[in-house]
């Protein structure tokens, strides 16, 4: 295996960093060694119910960063996949 | 050459908590998956609804008890004197389902209208995994502070109920539940809020009744 595509959300509670370390180190000895692991970042969407705006969401956001309104909802960041590896 | 996967890496858990939630659709059991962080009030808002819970004489409840290595919880539940088993795992910081399926011939589910399960105190990695619940419910102490649905929106949105427990102790604290309101509601606009306190018995009635609302008829 030459590499390994994952795509992680924002939300998942998951640290790329983290997961790569381990995927490095649970591949040893098999057909994954070495394999180039590319995790992609994926952003929760905030919306905002009053101007109709929308943003990447990071954590801690408490309002629309547009208008300011509290009325704010979220959408996606809770992925983790694997997309697709890549063979020899 | 690109092997293409488009696998969600939750999908062994998945599938192992439908299978649990057939079995519980079986029972006509509502499961409710509580969720907070070590030293939130979960044990004991548990035994006060569970001891609550059999003197209305609506539902027969029964528990799962998650800890990462004592019996202690279980312990309090069991003198509840409702059926009641213990998951230790084993410093796994969540329950997942297939935890849950090792435990359910242990429980006589055809005797339970409501069956809890006291997650590992944790706000980050029990979102994540289903058990088979009908739905999770995400506890936040007033000790804790106001700033936990912002800084951990994704249970939050998990979640169907919300339950800020240790009410008596409000007073002590700057608290502010607007704030956490609010925060709560951007993570789930639907969110159903509760306000208790299990020491003192304030707001109980309306967490029980939320409770006996939802249990299906048998």
């Amino acid at each position: 295996m030459r590499s390994l595509r994952m795509k992680v959300g924002a939300l998942s509670g998951v640290e790329a960093e983290s997961l790569r370390f381990a995927l490095e180190i649970c591949a040893r000895g098999t057909r994954a060694e070495g394999a180039e692991v590319v995790i992609e970042r994926l952003p929760a969407r905030g919306m905002c119910r009053s101007c109709r705006g929308a943003w990447d969401f990071e954590i801690g956001d408490t309002q629309c960063p547009a208008c300011g309104s509290p009325e704010v909802e979220l959408h996606g960041g809770d992925d983790l996949r694997v997309e697709s590896f890549d063979m020899e | 050459m690109r092997v293409k996967v488009f696998q969600d890496i939750l999908d062994a858990n998945d599938r192992l908590a439908e299978m649990n939630r057939a079995v519980f659709a079986e029972h006509h059991l509502l499961v409710l998956n509580l969720i907070g962080s070590p030293g939130c009030g979960k044990t004991t808002l548990l035994e006060k609804t569970l001891a609550s819970l059999l003197a209305r004489k609506k539902l027969r409840p029964g528990a799962v008890e998650g800890d990462l290595e004592t019996s202690r919880d279980a312990e309090r539940i069991a003198r509840c004197g409702v059926p009641a088993v213990q998951i230790n795992t084993q410093g796994a910081c969540h329950l997942d389902a297939a935890m849950i399926q090792s435990v359910l011939p242990a429980l006589p589910l055809n005797e339970l209208d409501v069956l809890f399960i006291e997650n590992v105190g944790n706000l980050v990695c029990p979102a994540d995994y289903d058990l088979g619940e009908t739905c999770k419910v995400v506890l936040l102490s007033v000790t804790e502070g106001d700033d936990k649905p912002a800084k951990y929106p994704y249970i939050f949105r998990k979640a169907r109920a919300a339950v800020v427990t240790k009410m008596d102790l409000l007073q002590h604290t700057d608290f502010a539940l607007d704030a956490a309101s609010r925060d709560m509601r951007i993570a789930k606009p639907d969110i159903v809020a509760f306000q208790v306190s299990a020491r003192t018995g304030e707001g109980m009635d309306r967490w029980l009744e939320w409770i006996e609302s939802l249990a299906p008829r048998k």
